[in-house]
């Protein structure tokens, strides 16, 4: 996990995409809530993979709307988490 | 008949007000003459007032009656939860329309299934469900649908012309009434009929029992389809309370919902368990708790005994109402939960709603003290199913134990009824399982899966051991799991969707022969061949 790009990966492997749709149409600016791509089980399987394949626990003061309207969004939370990690 | 009055009180409450005249657009026009400038509804930043809300309404339902809508024609009402659809379904009502509220977010095919099934001739659609609202017409057979603007963001979207409209519905429904659709057993979504009374038997009913006034601030967090909602909307309008529409993003993260409960002042909240339980084990409800709360209500699914006896806890003084009933019946028991309540006692689901009676038939359909079928009759049980546009009624007529023979619907529960009337819940009678707070019916999610390309067998289980709680997908199919659901995807709900799709060389099946149902929802390996 080095970029946003990485992040968008992993939120898109953790999507249900329908027909036509493609994971990699997941941008950093991508809107996530007010398009319904993520539901409540998606949210859950995103804050599991983080800390399983990151090593990103994200506190539950962190799983808010805010922090998942977009992949940008998640990063600038992954990146504060490290930092607090790191110190 | 034989009743004595003492086993009458134990299925069937009497004191009752009759609510069998009462229109819910009325509850809401008496409101604005009480209440005219009270808060009815905030929703997306604006206060609307009892009298702008009743005015609007008023409008509304003469624009709909211009383009066409008669008493008794079925309009969906197509739009995401907010003023739009508050609106919308008020003016299909006062039209003298039955309305279903819709779910935006359902496939179009789905979507398509419940007009067709329901019989609606008119979408009433938001400006931003508009291309979504086409797509639906288009599926059910109507590729260019005649589109009328109307207020408010609201359009009108003709999906059956008027020569094609389905034969009106036997009174009461025929000057207007309610529609929720919920999961089948035939692999189609089921409209249940509900008429203005059943609902406002239910809204008046709950209105006071939870001692709703003109100063409580009503929290609306479920989507418009759900029936926990009638409450949110109707018994505020009937108490003269202002609805607060929560965000519809807020509702997967419980510590938004817990800020937001806070932030707007709710003083009476009623969502299903899983949210309760998450704003508590993920929400830090327990130290933020909404200080302006003073009655709290849940259903839809049993409550975790642990989260629940914490709860009790936390509310203190603050009643806590179990409230029992499948969509067709509305809520036909309720329980208010004794605040020394522990987790090592039995849970009731209570005592029949006044104007209802509930009973537990065995097999031969006989009064029976040990586990058996729960049985509901009365003010708030519906009329039938919508299917082919017509109306199917699934009641038959059954002798309570009070000898008293009643128009009674079958709900699938299985449960105990203990000699003071109180009902004890003991699981589903059928395929229709709960997860996260909904009614999913197996063989739905199975037909779905059948019906995609390259599928040859499928059985659709939930799963028992370290997977309880989730539904998988066994599937015979020269495919891949990630086609699969993505096919799935475009037919059902995401709430309906499976939790894994196992792709097989073959399926147990028992000493019938028939899939062995109980060794694929206990077996914990993913036998793939």
């Amino acid at each position: 996990m080095h970029t946003v790009e990485d992040l968008c990966t992993l939120i898109g492997s953790k999507i249900t995409w329908g027909r036509g749709e493609d994971p990699r149409q997941l941008r950093p600016d991508t809107p996530l809530l007010e398009t319904g791509l993520l539901d409540s089980l998606t949210i859950m399987q995103i804050v599991t993979a983080l800390d399983a394949e990151a090593g990103i626990a994200l506190p539950d003061t962190e799983i808010v709307a805010a922090n998942f309207r977009s992949p940008l969004a998640l990063w600038a939370v992954v990146e504060n988490v490290r930092a607090g990690a790191a110190r | 008949m034989s009743s004595t009055a003492d086993t009458t009180d134990t299925v069937n409450s009497t004191e009752s007000t009759d609510s069998t005249g009462i229109r819910l657009d009325a509850l809401l026009a008496a409101s604005a003459l009480r209440h005219p400038g009270r808060p009815a509804l905030i929703a997306e930043g604006r206060t609307w007032t009892y009298a702008e809300l009743d005015s609007t309404v008023d409008a509304l339902a003469r624009q709909l009656t211009v383009a066409g809508v008669a008493p008794g024609d079925r309009v969906g009402v197509y739009a995401a939860k907010g003023t739009a659809a508050v609106l919308g379904l008020y003016a299909g009502l006062r039209a003298g329309a039955v309305v279903a509220p819709l779910d935006v977010a359902d496939p179009p095919a789905r979507t398509a299934h419940m007009v067709r099934g329901g019989g609606i001739s008119l979408l009433l659609a938001a400006d931003r469900a508009l291309p979504g609202a086409r797509r639906a017409a288009a599926e059910a057979g109507t590729p260019e649908p005649a589109e009328d603007p109307l207020d408010h963001g609201l359009n009108a979207l003709r999906t059956l012309p008027p020569a094609a409209k389905p034969r009106p519905l036997p009174a009461p429904t025929d000057r207007g009434g309610y529609v929720l659709f919920t999961s089948g057993s035939t692999g189609r979504p089921k409209g249940v009929l509900l008429s203005h009374a059943n609902v406002a038997h239910f809204a008046l009913w709950a209105a006071a029992e939870l001692g709703l006034t003109e100063a409580d601030r009503v929290g609306s967090q479920a989507a418009l389809t759900f029936d926990l909602t009638t409450f949110d909307l109707f018994s505020t309008a009937a108490a003269g309370a202002c609805a607060v529409l929560m965000p519809d993003v807020l509702r997967s993260f419980p510590r938004d919902v817990v800020g937001w409960l806070a932030e707007q002042r709710i003083t009476a909240f009623y969502a299903v368990p899983s949210l309760w339980q998450g704003m508590l084990e993920q929400g830090g409800i327990a130290e933020r708790f909404p200080a302006a709360l003073r009655v709290a209500a849940f259903a839809g699914e049993p409550f975790a005994p642990r989260p629940l006896e914490r709860y009790l806890r936390l509310l203190g003084d603050v009643p806590f109402y179990n409230l029992y009933g499948p969509t067709e019946t509305n809520v036909c028991t309720y329980s208010r939960v004794p605040a020394d309540w522990t987790a090592d006692q039995e849970i009731t689901i209570g005592r029949a709603v006044p104007g209802d009676a509930v009973d537990v038939l065995d097999e031969d359909g006989r009064p029976t003290d040990g586990p058996g079928e729960i049985h509901v009759a009365g003010a708030t049980v519906f009329q039938g199913y919508l299917q082919d546009g017509g109306l199917v009624d699934p009641t038959r007529t059954a002798v309570f134990r009070d000898g008293v023979a009643r128009r009674a619907y079958a709900t699938g529960d299985l449960g105990r009824i203990a000699g003071d009337g109180r009902v004890f819940l003991r699981g589903r009678a059928d395929s229709q399982v709960k997860r996260r707070g909904h009614r999913i019916d197996l063989l739905d999610v199975e037909a779905a899966v059948l019906g995609l390309p390259r599928v040859t067998a499928a059985a659709v289980v939930a799963k028992d051991g370290p997977h309880h709680g989730e539904i998988w997908a066994y599937v015979l199919a020269d495919a891949p799991e990630t086609e699969l659901l993505a096919g799935l995807r475009g037919v059902l709900p995401l709430r309906m969707l499976p939790d894994r799709v196992v792709v097989t060389g073959t399926l147990p099946v028992n000493a019938r022969g028939k899939v062995d149902r109980r060794a694929l929802a206990a077996d914990t390996g993913i036998a793939t061949v």
